[in-house]
């Protein structure tokens, strides 16, 4: 499980924030994730190794970026729910908020 | 709202073994069983997670029923379902072979007993199920004031599988004779079984043609593209014409389904399975026949989450210095049994070069009588899992094809893998939960 202080500050972003855990891999569902555009949306952060990524932050959609990216997954089923991402390394060993805040800033 | 019962093999036997124990004086006993619970379309699956026996000490005297049990055992039950929000049967073993029925004490009791669980979680449905020999029967209440419905729609998922309604009135084909030697219950069993099939490319198609041979009534297609002059020199159905007309895959297949058994039940979802929403989960066996480990990873986890046995089939062709090498795999994941993972199959190694070329298969080398071997193996374990036909030990659950040998075998790394999955545990079955 994620721990309680990791969850406590992902809440400090997203209130809501919530856990579970599908194939060995822990994730972070973020309701109504604020970002610039659209204003919000749901974000899945997985906070495991996955797919040769040290972390990964899933989109319910894909957005608009001020450049472009490469949004190589599509409609990937995790945890019963369609996410998209897009390809971007982050260094290992992060925090999960570290890693939501480094994929976040690929997103400006 | 339909309510339909998924219960693994192994859970069955480790309640019915524990169900057997004497008591110091009760004439049987009983236990609890906790239940996630998962979508389907129009009603719920039922999926048994934890098994909790009653205490020995929790039985009271009393000569006008098997199991008189104290308010100790009720509450901690109780307790279960406010904890974990899940539904609680009541449950108690019939040592008979065939569908038990429930008793008039039975009846009594559990008309007592079931309604108080809706106190504490009236969002759930709650019931009482009875095991016998061979089958179960369940009975199962909706609301605390509402009566009792019988739950037909029970599966037993192990090896063998047990299928709701396979025992029933269902005529033997005269074009199945000859195999007759699987049992007599195979007919109704190929008749009731509702089969999906992810990919009809050139190892589904060949799925789709034996299983309609086999008998196979109700099948659920997925795939999204249409036939290609590529696919032609695998694609069992495919014509020329399908490449002109660029025809759907699914539709090649309901083709050949329904030029065989004209009365199939063909499901037809001309996309991908996971924008299907909840069509898979009806499934009581997947067959992936697709081209990513990504793609067998997503269907490992839906498989697993609501108990439904997936086989994966798969080939490759690669080449080391001047040589060609031909491999392939067949693989059963049973729900609560080794994953792909276990099995050293699926790694974050192959996950991870796969989504560095960005999540695309490329052109993988397909032939014909490879795509056709793998499928007869995986279909064959298909029958064994479904019939029984060939006995409990003979189950495999991962085959290596060596396509320059033409040899199957089994892994050798079934030696070497934990037999418990640490990847899907039973408590993350049903729909998610976030916590």
């Amino acid at each position: 499980m994620v721990t309680e202080a990791d969850m406590t500050e992902l809440r400090s972003l997203c209130p809501d924030a919530k856990q579970a855990q599908e194939g060995g891999l822990r994730y972070v569902l973020l309701p109504s994730l604020k970002l610039p555009a659209p204003a919000e949306i749901d974000c899945l952060l997985c906070v495991d190794p996955r797919d040769g990524y040290a972390g990964r932050l899933f989109f319910s959609q894909v957005i608009a970026t001020r450049e472009p990216r490469n949004w190589h997954m599509q409609n990937v089923r995790i945890l019963e729910r369609n996410w998209f991402a897009f390809s971007w390394q982050i260094p290992a060993n992060l925090r999960p908020m570290e890693i939501l805040l480094t994929v976040l800033r690929a997103v400006r | 709202m339909s309510i339909q019962l998924r219960i693994l093999r192994p859970f069955v036997d480790a309640v019915v073994s524990d169900l057997q124990r004497r008591h110091q004086f009760a004439f049987e006993r009983v236990g609890f069983i906790a239940c996630r619970t998962g979508t389907i379309d129009g009603g719920s699956l039922l999926l048994p997670t934890r098994y909790d026996p009653v205490l020995d000490a929790d039985y009271l005297p009393d000569d006008s029923v098997g199991a008189r049990i104290g308010s100790n055992a009720i509450r901690r039950a109780m307790q279960e379902a406010l904890e974990n929000d899940v539904t609680i049967l009541h449950v108690h073993f019939h040592g008979h072979n065939g569908n038990p029925s429930m008793s008039r004490v039975d009846e009594v009791e559990s008309r007592k007993l079931i309604p108080a669980f809706f106190n504490v979680r009236p969002n759930r449905p709650h019931g009482a199920l009875i095991l016998s020999r061979d089958s179960a029967a369940l009975w199962m209440w909706k609301g605390k004031e509402e009566r009792p419905v019988s739950v037909d729609d029970i599966s037993i998922v192990g090896n063998p599988m047990r299928l709701a309604g396979t025992k029933a009135r269902i005529k033997t084909n005269p074009a199945l004779i000859r195999q007759s030697f699987l049992g007599k219950d195979a007919d109704p069993i190929f008749q009731t079984v509702r089969v999906a099939i992810i990919g009809l490319g050139g190892g589904g198609s060949h799925v789709v043609q034996q299983l309609v041979h086999l008998g196979i009534r109700h099948f659920l297609l997925f795939d999204p593209d249409v036939v290609e002059i590529s696919n032609l020199n695998r694609l069992v159905g495919a014509t020329l014409s399908d490449v002109e007309n660029a025809t759907k895959k699914v539709v090649v297949a309901e083709r050949y389904i329904k030029s065989v058994n004209p009365n199939a039940i063909v499901e037809r979802f001309d996309k991908k399975w996971q924008e299907t929403g909840a069509a898979i989960r009806k499934a009581d066996v997947v067959f992936g026949c697709v081209d990513t480990f990504l793609a067998r990873q997503e269907l490992e986890s839906t498989t697993q989450r609501y108990f439904i046995p997936y086989i994966d089939i798969g080939m490759d062709v690669t080449k080391c210095e001047r040589q060609y090498f031909m491999s392939g795999q067949v693989i059963i994941s049973m729900p609560g049994q080794r994953c792909m993972k276990c099995l050293g199959f699926l790694t974050d190694e192959k996950l991870g070069k796969e989504a560095a070329q960005y999540g695309e298969a490329g052109e993988h080398p397909q032939v014909v009588w490879a795509n056709g071997v793998l499928a007869s193996a995986a279909v064959g374990k298909f029958v064994q899992l479904t019939t029984g036909w060939a006995g409990a030990d003979t189950f495999c659950e991962y085959d290596s094809y060596d396509g320059n040998l033409g040899r199957i075998i089994a892994h050798p790394r079934l030696q070497y893998s934990d037999k418990r999955c640490s990847h899907h545990p039973l408590a993350s079955a049903g729909d998610p939960e976030f916590a």
